[in-house]
């Protein structure tokens, strides 16, 4: 998506996806620093599944059913045939890598809009 | 300044080895207390610091709020229990109060609204005269309403009850002056507590206080029962919680559906006038409620185990929430409450849970006579006793008596033991099973609860994701890996009605990936496998013919996968044939059944279609539509307020319209296809104007255009050119929106196309008649091919996406549409012209 799209998208859907994607508003976490209406960052996640897809097919999955269907660490464990650790492990990692690269790419699209 | 980089975010396939490594890395330095972590990296990594940084964010982030990026879509029992309910996800504006602040009534002051409903408010107030606080019950309803006669009902139950534990009522009169003019209203003591599970779910209480509260509800019921009256409605929101932690006051309140066991004139007559409409909350409501049988006692007890119950685990009996009235009465009256033990474990005592067992007995003789055996039986369970009304087995008499006196117990047990080596392995065996059941039961239930969010949940959530085919396409396959994850261990149990629910979800799994109207994804080799799924299930396990909705779902799963094939598959009719049959049979079991009818009616065009094959001869299929429009004309009389009949019938109507213009029979065909336009636009108002929904828009656009081709070939070329100006506006409103997605682009290219032949068709009938073009014909020609190119180009862009259907390879018809209108340009033009 380019980007005038991506703001069209984003003007128009603000409130709708804001409101369906039950984002946090914790003074310390991501959503405040991100725009929460953002569908980036689901863009961003996933992107970053189809990369964990080749390389540990279960991780993506653990982080595809937690982010995409909503599913508890439990169930997710239930319905894989693993550990409720292992799955709670593999989102802690999946969300701080989410975390860091979506700092990055903010840092990245500020410094280009300061023209640094 | 840039930021260095992950070193994972560039770079080719070393990306995949890195991230292994970092992963393992962080996965070994989790485990590690924080202050040895670096080390411990450093001396995997002596030469890789970048690496090690890395890994040390990772770490630092992983420690932060675990729900600070909630999932994008949750499945989550409330969300579904809204949806199917229709408008509570999304807040409807409260309405404005009838009394204001500080205005009076009667004598009262009104101090604030408290709670607001579709029926009516209830405020506060103070009595002028005295001081005393008061809460008004106030009803948007005349004084002839049934809501009236149940307040009625409530006073007049109330003046035969005097309990501490059951509010009182004071009067009941109906407003003579102000805005609430002629509106009935209910005073009662004001009561400053919260209800019932908002006072636990404040206070976090133990086991012991949530049983004592109910204990004391269980004595205020009780004292109504004994006062021949029967609450019927007793649930959370009917208990209010008052006072300070020393001495909490459980009061119930609502008697408005109260039924009386002893006659009493003026009760019954109000009830008589109320009709024997099924009255409480169908969640807390006993099986015997839903059968219109006169409930006694053991409804209430019925209503309080389940408040219980609610309150000890946070969930109902049985999982019958956000479901239709007539799937929970099916639910309660063919299974038994799941144990209160297995939902929450050891936490609450194990005789707690026998004793809610008794008391939410499918068969009410099974359960307790009244609330105070009700009550006995929870008092004994909490200090360990053995139960009156259902008497513990051997073994639980044993652990009971070992738990009062243990040195004894512990003494006979050494004697036991040799003896009950024998019988533990066989005990452990039935142990096992029994785990078993309950691992089978939980997975139905998640099998039931997740088909349902497939059902009603997951095409709104794919709606509101624009711009994201590759997050959908996610979304979807997830959906149906999960959903095949859980029905491995479901369906062997032939749960008919799992089996149902499950091949819905599949149907519309399909629907979604290939032959929905807005979502669709285009992807029918994924389409397809989802609707021969749901057929192979519903072989497996149903006798063809064993239930109408069976047949109805294998005849929705048929033409699903008949509209995935080539149309010159010989499958493709033969499908739509036995999907038509199975509606045939369906419709003629339940000829009432309007939704049956109306998709009858709509699957009645697709069959009719299907004739037009292998040679084309576009007359087979009028016969079929013709009998489709008069099917969904029948349904819509059958169902006037039916929007869904009113689409059905639009779109027979465009299939009508759209054949008869084929043939040339063009006056029936503008007929048909201004009566369609009309329905559209009337489906078009109700929904409102801006609604996102471009599926709506499509369907009015696609009529547009068909109308306008009509219209053109009989001469009336504003009026095409204006309704195709109108279906390009459309069509592109719904691809702004959603660039990306199948329907979007499919629906822009057909406007466009149909445009240019609008444009293109005023010189073209010049030319025809010797004429010369004119100035204006050549401005129409431009625009027509500008049109056409364009239209073009998003057909090879549904191509490149791999969004084409089978059969819908346009492309040589679109170069054909460029090629005349070039050619007109050539015949206008002097030689050597450029072209456009």
């Amino acid at each position: 998506m380019d980007e005038a799209l991506k703001r069209k998208v984003r003007r128009k859907h603000a409130p709708r996806i804001g409101d369906r994607f039950c984002w946090s508003a914790g003074e310390n976490g991501l959503a405040h620093r991100i725009d929460p209406a953002s569908p980036d960052l689901i863009m961003l996640a996933n992107e970053l599944i189809d990369r964990l897809q080749r390389v540990e097919s279960r991780w993506a999955q653990v982080a595809s059913m937690h982010y995409f269907l909503g599913l508890d660490p439990k169930t997710i464990a239930g319905s894989l045939g693993i550990d409720v650790r292992t799955v709670q492990r593999d989102l802690e990692f999946f969300r701080a890598w989410l975390h860091r690269q979506w700092s990055f790419r903010e840092s990245l699209s500020r410094d280009r809009a300061t023209g640094a | 300044m840039v930021v260095a980089p992950p070193p994972h975010t560039l770079g080719a396939s070393d990306e995949d080895d890195s991230l292994r490594r970092i992963r393992t890395l962080f996965d070994r330095a989790s485990d590690l207390p924080p202050e040895d972590r670096e080390r411990f990296l450093k001396s995997q990594c002596p030469d890789d610091p970048e690496v090690v940084r890395e890994v040390l964010e990772l770490l630092e982030r992983a420690t932060d709020d675990p729900d600070d990026v909630a999932p994008f879509f949750r499945l989550d029992p409330s969300i579904v229990a809204s949806s199917s309910r229709g408008p509570t996800r999304r807040e409807h504006r409260p309405r404005a109060p009838v009394l204001q602040e500080g205005s009076t009534l009667r004598g009262m002051s009104i101090v604030r609204r408290i709670w607001a409903s579709k029926s009516g408010d209830v405020y506060e107030g103070v009595r002028t005269a005295t001081g005393e606080r008061v809460a008004i019950k106030l009803l948007l309803a005349h004084a002839d309403s049934d809501e009236y006669r149940r307040l009625r009902i409530e006073k007049l139950v109330h003046e035969q009850l005097s309990h501490p534990g059951i509010v009182p009522v004071d009067e009941l009169a109906v407003a003579d002056e102000g805005p609430a003019q002629g509106m009935p209203y209910l005073v009662m003591p004001y009561v400053n507590g919260k209800r019932i599970d908002e006072w636990v779910e404040a206070h976090e209480p133990k086991v012991e206080a949530i049983v004592r509260l109910v204990l004391d509800a269980a004595a205020a019921v009780n004292h109504a029962n004994i006062g021949g009256v029967v609450h019927r409605d007793l649930k959370p929101s009917n208990i209010l919680v008052s006072g300070s932690d020393l001495s909490l006051i459980v009061q119930v309140i609502d008697f408005g559906v109260a039924a009386m066991r002893q006659f009493n004139p003026a009760i019954e007559e109000s009830l008589r006038a109320i009709g024997d409409d099924i009255v409480g909350t169908p969640e807390y409501m006993a099986p015997e409620q839903f059968s219109l049988l006169r409930p006694d006692m053991r409804a209430d007890v019925y209503g309080l185990a389940c408040t219980a119950y609610k309150l000890l685990s946070g969930s109902l009996p049985l999982d019958v929430e956000g479901r239709s009235l007539a799937r929970i009465a099916q639910i309660k009256e063919s299974r038994p409450p799941i144990p209160l033990t297995r939902r929450v474990g050891r936490r609450v005592p194990r005789l707690v849970s026998d004793v809610l067992e008794v008391a939410l007995a499918t068969e009410r003789s099974a359960r307790y006579e009244n609330c105070a055996a009700f009550a006995e039986d929870l008092r004994r369970a909490m200090i360990n006793q053995p139960l009156l009304r259902r008497p513990p087995s051997p073994v639980l008499r044993l652990a009971l008596f070992a738990r009062r006196q243990p040195l004894i117990a512990a003494l006979v047990a050494l004697v036991a033991l040799a003896v009950a080596t024998g019988i533990a392995a066989a005990a452990w065996q039935a142990r096992i099973a029994a785990a078993q059941r309950d691992v089978a039961e939980a997975r139905l239930q998640d099998t039931l609860r997740f088909a349902k969010w497939i059902m009603d949940d997951l095409d709104g959530a794919l709606v509101d994701l624009p711009g994201s085919i590759p997050v959908r396409r996610r979304m979807v396959a997830e959906a149906s890996a999960y959903l095949d994850r859980l029905t491995v261990g479901s369906a062997d149990r032939e749960d008919a009605e799992l089996v149902m629910e499950v091949a819905d979800a599949r149907i519309r799994l399909g629907d979604t990936l290939a032959n929905g109207a807005f979502g669709a994804l285009g992807d029918r080799s994924s389409g397809l496998a989802q609707y021969r799924d749901a057929l192979t299930l519903l072989d497996s396990t149903l006798p063809v013919g064993s239930s109408t909705r069976g047949m109805w779902l294998r005849a929705r799963a048929l033409e699903g996968v008949a509209l995935c094939l080539d149309v010159d598959d010989p499958d493709y009719p033969g499908s739509l044939d036995q999907a038509m049959a199975l509606l045939d049979q369906a419709a003629a079991l339940e000829p009432r059944d309007t939704a049956l009818l109306a998709d009858r009616a709509r699957m009645m065009v697709s069959h009719a279609y299907s004739k037009i094959y292998p040679d084309r001869v576009w007359s087979l299929a009028l016969p079929g539509l013709e009998a489709s429009v008069r099917e969904a004309r029948r349904v819509l009389d059958m169902d006037p307020s039916s929007d869904r009949s009113r689409r059905v019938l639009a779109r027979s109507l465009r299939a009508l319209g759209d054949t008869l213009g084929r043939l040339d029979r063009t006056q029936e065909s503008v007929a048909a296809l201004r009566e369609s336009l009309s329905l559209w636009d009337q489906v078009h108002a109700v929904g409102g104007p801006d609604t996102g929904r471009i599926s709506r828009n499509y369907e009015r656009a696609s009529t547009m255009n068909r109308l306008a081709a009509v219209l053109a070939i009989i001469g009336d070329r504003d009026e095409a050119e204006r309704l195709t100006g109108e279906s390009v506006r459309l069509a592109r409103r719904g691809y702004d929106l959603d660039p990306e997605s199948h329907t979007s682009i499919r629906a822009l290219e057909v406007a466009l196309s149909a445009r240019a032949a609008a444009l293109a068709e005023g010189p073209a009938a010049r030319l025809r008649d010797g004429g010369a073009l004119l100035w204006n014909d050549l401005a129409d020609l431009t625009e027509a091919r500008r049109c056409a190119v364009d239209a073009q180009a998003l057909h090879e862009r549904r191509r490149e996406l791999g969004l084409l259907g089978p059969s819908e390879d346009y492309q040589g018809l679109l170069a054909g549409q460029i090629e005349r209108i070039d050619a007109m340009f050539r015949a206008a033009l002097p030689p050597g012209t450029p072209s456009p």
